[in-house]
């Protein structure tokens, strides 16, 4: 079983992985400008996963510096200086000499893609054109698509003091590109202490640096501030703080640093109270001081700002060090597990399917049961009544094989097989819902408005009325087959030895057929029964769209190919595997019922 | 960079992506009248019960305004939301206020000052736990509040964001394009860094949401302190109210029973002009022959019918011409087309993109394939709006002058197989292209055939290639296409930009998917861009028309109109040039319905 889930899941990664497109370009694509920006696709994407290798991780392995130093030398320069170095790096690629700057650069460039690069290095009126490609697209896609794996290369081009100013301000912008967002300057909600150390570091650099704009605060102001926030402290929970958070004015900043700071609690103040009032203090802070540290520098910048942003990366990137530094069998493990295969097993394994690709982003688990609780009932009372129909017309039609009940019903049958379940479902609207003829069935939905209000056997009634046709619809099809299959079978056990030799004892005829005969065509109906539960998770596009049943399985699983909902389609095929296996064991079962030659025991030797 | 911002959608014939409701406008200062409670837009009194049945196809994914992106929950929110202004239906060259009295703008400093209305209320509102969330005023709060939720870039409204991130932006800290400040309560202002001349409808045209629903979770705490942070985002993303909807409006939100229905009732409380039904229904039905049916029946009092077939047999239908069922179509603001990638060697010249268009006879297309439901347009902008330019004519379907073109720009058939040819840097190129178009439409493949016919006649050989909505924006980012059939949606004043820049020609995923580089066109743009004149935009709005219509970068066809039908029992049904065409605002009856 494992195994087979494994395969399932191998093959249905492969094939998603070759179907063009991506759960983020229908929403980003050449459509999509109006929908998206990049930082909310990256985002998206590393939330996925889809920023990570498909079948290997070898980053953990691999040194990024020369690669990145190069990407930081593009991102550091405008595109006229990079316009004029071009010049070189063609003369470079033309005589191949090894030892230019230039020439070092190449391999990353060309890993890039980017189409008619050699056009574009050897003609000089295409520079400007290739400079642009390489500072405003290319470079920084590498960066984002390089992600945090990029980050260790690229704080340590930014601690090389011997770094040239262009290259440091690259480096910085490769950060912005490999990590959205990463300070955080108040707490989280609720607040824990261990967030203590980040928001703390953060406001201490802002504080170092700006404590000469403030004054000391006045003991009056400083004795309302006190009470407020010893108030407000209190109050924590609440959304009035909202407002009383905006009371306050630049200038009072220094009580509420000094707050912040508190490393103990004040002489009678509650450790809670303290840890609060640093809380609020943090929340004010933010909410005058809206950028206290920068990440950014434009290319102008000169060292000192430079300077100041690289301490606010190193600020970052220290306590997290050990993160992009694995040891060795952490590295080895990551390897495998860190990559868009590895999370997908991991997230089938642990059945936490994550979260849908789709907005509104609903836990996937909560979506399949969603559309499961809709179209669930359905699929199951269909394959009901496909069984319990079927095989009694089969049997029918088997017992009075040749004569005219089984030649007609043989007709009959023949037909629903060949009517579309799309077209059957449209005459029943059009001929019993819509009113132009008869208006006996409603026509859209599962139940009636305020159903939820009827006792429980009048809600049933609403329901089956409702589910009336939209079940046929669904059965027709199966049901022929499987009647057909039926009667095939029934007649091929009548041929059996064994029956004539009941006849010959004189058994009754119902007691052949029904006893000798039905059990034993049971057998092929058994395995068609595998496929009936799976088939509970499948639903119809079709007949939920015409019916207006909306929000069940078929549409939702239509919807989620149509837009490569890759996490889940994946929990839909693995459920479904699941399902499938169950029901090959359920069917498995059910032979030794129907069948007494049939045993798990081991036989005992003769 | 790699950003994007267009004020287009691009549609395909049955998707229809982010119809985005903004329209431009630039009125100064707007008096308001002293406003009458008691008469509803349509100047009668409002009924005392009377529930409006509506359609939607299927579930919006959100109803907040700042998360949904779709067409279908606007049509919600569009009677609970109200922005601080928003287009005049009658003049959407000037912006009627709503949630804002008036606004002064400041050339010199390029900031808005947005005196704001006094005692307007949010909508009641309670808690999943069942607790009531305390009344509240709208204030600039709730405006900063709005513009924070936008800017913050883990929040799911890019399609907003986008119209202010400034892709020139030179570090981290410039890069959105405003500065929203509280002045006081009913003061906000909003500067902008930089000219642009759609800064007035970017500014006001956004619908509100109240700061003290979406900055708490389901206890009624607060979410987070920063609304820049992920946190924050996070919170918001999945915020318990964006299922259910709080905002201003004449219309408060009731229920939304998914995959069945939206209820809405009237909001007593409103500050304006009140709705006329005191209930509205929105009823989801997935398929368009039933919802076509239910408005004939009179179980539905509108419904829009997209397929063309369907609305003519509707035309014929007793409930139609015994008059208890009216059809209504109206210009829908958007345009078909065939675009040209530029980096083929065969559409570079603009005498080929010429003979393309004459070769291409739209006048039959729209009488037999949309039986006379679509219009005929000229170019970029949107027909009968300022900015389109009526004086340039249709392109006539002339096969002969198509020849002529092709003769003269030196493709000829000079091995006499039926495909013109011409020797380009020594390599002889067949007259040869892939049309590439969307695969779910049979409208598309019987325009792609005529195209394929009317191209062999001038001797050109036109692959038709019918493609999936993924592949089709795969190849379009890639560029692995020659031609293409796509439409786009418009506004009242599009910006030009995206589509049409040359620094977008390269971008992978910009909307210049054909990589037009014209500099001509790069300096009207950029002119147009930072004019804040309306007079003098629309000189220049035309001249683009223009500079493209004489490219023929695309080949355009037409516009299609939209098909709908109403019971006759509504009175008041107008139809205006700015999606959604429709104002229900103002929609009376003559007869009620009651609750079903």
């Amino acid at each position: 079983m494992i195994p087979t889930l494994f395969g399932v899941t191998v093959v249905s990664f492969v094939v998603m992985q070759l179907a063009p497109g991506d759960p983020l370009m229908n929403r980003m694509g050449a459509a999509g400008q109006s929908t998206q920006t990049r930082d909310a696709y990256l985002i998206q994407k590393r939330d996925l996963k889809l920023d990570k290798p498909l079948l290997l991780n070898d980053h953990y392995f691999r040194d990024h510096t020369a690669e990145v130093s190069v990407a930081a030398h593009y991102l550091g320069l405008t595109v006229e200086e990079i316009q004029a170095e071009l010049p070189a790096l063609a003369a470079a690629t033309a005589t191949g000499s090894a030892d230019s700057p230039a020439v070092k650069r190449l391999p990353l460039i060309r890993s890039l893609n980017i189409p008619d690069l050699d056009d574009l290095v050897a003609s000089p009126v295409k520079h400007q054109e290739l400079a642009v490609v390489l500072n405003r697209q290319a470079i920084p896609v590498y960066c984002e698509n390089l992600g945090v794996h990029g980050v260790p290369a690229a704080i340590g081009l930014l601690q090389r003091q011997d770094a040239a100013r262009s290259d440091r301000i690259g480096a910085i912008r490769c950060l912005n590109r490999m990590i959205t967002s990463p300070f955080v300057f108040t707490f989280s909600t609720p607040a824990k202490p261990e967030d203590v150390p980040a928001v703390v570091s953060v406001w201490k650099i802002w504080w170092d640096r700006n404590k000469d704009q403030f004054g000391p605060i006045d003991p009056d102001r400083k004795a309302i501030l006190e009470e407020q926030l010893t108030k407000m402290a209190n109050d924590v929970d609440s959304d009035k703080l909202y407002d009383q958070l905006q009371e306050y004015d630049r200038d009072d900043m220094p009580f509420f640093i000094d707050r912040l700071f508190a490393e103990t609690p004040s002489t009678g103040t509650s450790p809670e109270a303290w840890f609060n009032s640093r809380v609020v203090s943090a929340a004010v802070l933010k909410l005058y001081i809206s950028e206290p540290l920068k990440i950014d520098v434009p290319l102008e910048a000169g060292n000192e700002e430079v300077d100041e942003v690289a301490v606010n990366w190193q600020t970052w990137y220290a306590p997290r060090e050990q993160e992009f530094h694995p040891a060795g069998p952490k590295r080895l493990l990551w390897l495998f597990t860190d990559t868009q295969y590895g999370h997908m097993v991991w997230r089938l394994a642990t059945f936490n399917f994550g979260r849908a690709a789709l907005p509104p982003r609903e836990p996937v688990s909560e979506k399949l049961w969603n559309a499961f609780t809709v179209s669930g009932p359905l699929m199951l009372m269909s394959q009901l009544v496909i069984y319990l129909v079927a095989v009694p017309i089969g049997v029918i039609c088997a017992v009075n094989r040749g004569r005219i009940i089984d030649r007609g019903l043989t007709t009959v049958l023949l037909f629903l097989y060949s009517v579309p379940p799309y077209v059957a479902g449209m005459l029943m609207l059009l001929l019993l819902c819509y009113g132009e003829y008869f208006k006996l069935f409603p026509m859209l939905g599962l139940h009636s408005a305020g159903a939820e209000n009827l006792p429980l056997l009048r809600w049933i009634g609403d329901y089956l009325w409702h589910a009336a046709l939209p079940l046929t619809c669904l059965s027709l099809f199966s049901l022929a087959t499987m009647a057909m299959y039926s009667r095939s079978s029934m007649l091929d056990v009548f041929n059996q030895d064994y029956i004539r030799t009941a006849r010959a004892k004189g058994v009754r005829e119902s007691l052949v057929v029904f006893k000798h005969a039905f059990r034993n065509s049971l057998i092929p109906i058994i395995t068609l029964f595998a496929n009936a539960l799976p088939a509970m998770l499948g639903g119809s596009v079709v007949v939920e769209v015409m019916f207006g049943i909306n929000g069940g399985m078929g549409f939702m699983s239509w919807n989620s190919i149509e837009q490569k909902d890759f996490p889940t389609l994946m929990a839909l095929l693995y459920v479904d595997a699941i399902v499938v296996m169950g029901s090959i064991l359920l069917s498995d079962l059910l032979y030794v019922v129907a069948d007494p030659r049939i045993t798990f025991t081991s036989r005992e030797s003769t | 960079m790699l950003l994007r911002k267009s004020v287009f959608a691009l549609v395909a014939l049955v998707l229809c992506l982010a119809a985005l409701q903004q329209s431009p406008g630039a009125a100064p200062e707007t008096p308001t009248a002293a406003i009458d409670k008691t008469k509803t837009l349509g100047g009668k009194k409002p009924a005392g019960f009377d529930t409006l049945q509506m359609h939607y196809h299927e579930d919006p994914d959100y109803i907040n305004p700042l998360l949904a992106s779709d067409t279908v929950s606007q049509d919600f929110f569009r009677w609970v939301y109200e922005p601080l202004a928003e287009p005049d239906y009658h003049n959407p060259d000037v912006m009627a206020p709503r949630l804002a009295e008036k606004w002064e703008f400041n050339e010199k400093t390029l900031e808005y000052t947005i005196h704001l209305r006094k005692g307007v209320k949010w909508h009641p509102m309670k808690l999943p736990n069942g607790k009531m969330l305390e009344a509240k005023e709208f204030t600039a709060r709730d405006v900063k509040f709005t513009f924070d939720c936008i800017l913050n870039s883990n929040i799911l409204a890019a399609h907003h964001r986008s119209y202010y991130e400034d892709p020139e932006a030179t570090d981290a800290s410039q890069k959105y394009k405003i500065k929203v400040s509280v002045v006081d309560n009913y003061t906000v202002k909003i500067k902008w860094n930089k000219p642009y001349f759609l800064a007035e409808m970017y500014s006001l045209y956004i619908e509100m949401i109240p700061r003290h629903v979406f900055s708490v979770d389901e206890n009624g705490k607060p979410i987070s302190f920063d609304f820049g942070s992920k946190e924050f985002a996070n919170g918001f993303n999945t915020h318990w109210a964006n299922r259910q909807m709080c905002g201003t409006g004449p219309m408060q939100f009731k229920s939304w029973k998914q995959n069945d229905r939206v209820e809405l009732t009237r909001f007593s409380d409103y500050w304006g002009a009140p709705f006329y039904f005191s209930d509205a229904v929105f009823r989801s039905v997935s398929n368009t022959n039933t919802a076509r049916q239910m408005v004939l029946n009179n179980e539905l009092d509108w419904v829009i019918i997209p397929e063309k077939d369907l609305f003519l047999e509707l035309k014929k239908h007793p409930s139609v011409t015994s008059g208890k069922v009216k059809p209504n179509e109206f210009n829908y603001p958007g345009f078909r087309y065939i675009g040209y990638n530029q980096k083929r060697e065969f559409f570079k010249d603009r005498r080929v993109r010429q003979a393309l268009a004459h070769a291409m006879d739209v006048d039959s297309l729209i009488t037999n394939v949309f039986k006379g439901l679509a219009t005929r347009t000229t170019g970029i902008a949107l027909k009968g709006s300022t900015s389109y330019d009526e004086s340039l004519p249709e392109i006539k379907f002339d096969l002969d002058k198509a020849r002529a073109l092709l003769d003269e720009a030196g493709w000829k058939d000079s091995d006499n197989n039926g495909v013109r040819d011409k020797i380009v840097d020594g390599q002889k190129l067949d007259a040869r292209y892939d049309l590439m178009i969307f695969s779910e439409s049979q409208a598309f493949q019987t325009i792609a055939e005529h195209i394929k016919e009317n191209g062999k006649k001038v001797g050109i050989d036109v692959v038709v290639s019918p493609a999936k909505w993924a592949l089709m924006l795969q190849k379009l980012r890639k560029k692995e296409f020659d031609a293409c059939m796509l439409g786009w949606a418009l506004d009242w004043k599009s910006d030009p930009f995206q589509l049409w820049h040359s620094s977008q020609a390269d971008v992978p995923d910009s909307s210049n998917h054909i990589s037009y580089k014209n500099p001509e066109l790069d300096k009207l743009i950029d002119e147009l861009r930072v004019t804040l004149d309306l007079k003098k935009q629309t000189v220049l709005f035309h001249k683009i028309h223009k500079l493209i219509y004489d490219e023929q970068p695309y080949t355009f066809l037409f516009s299609e109109l939209r098909t709908a039908a109403y019971d006759a029992r509504i009175d008041e049904v107008h139809n205006y040039k700015i999606r959604p065409c429709i104002d229900a605002r103002e929609w009376t009856a003559s007869k009620s319905r009651a609750m079903p």
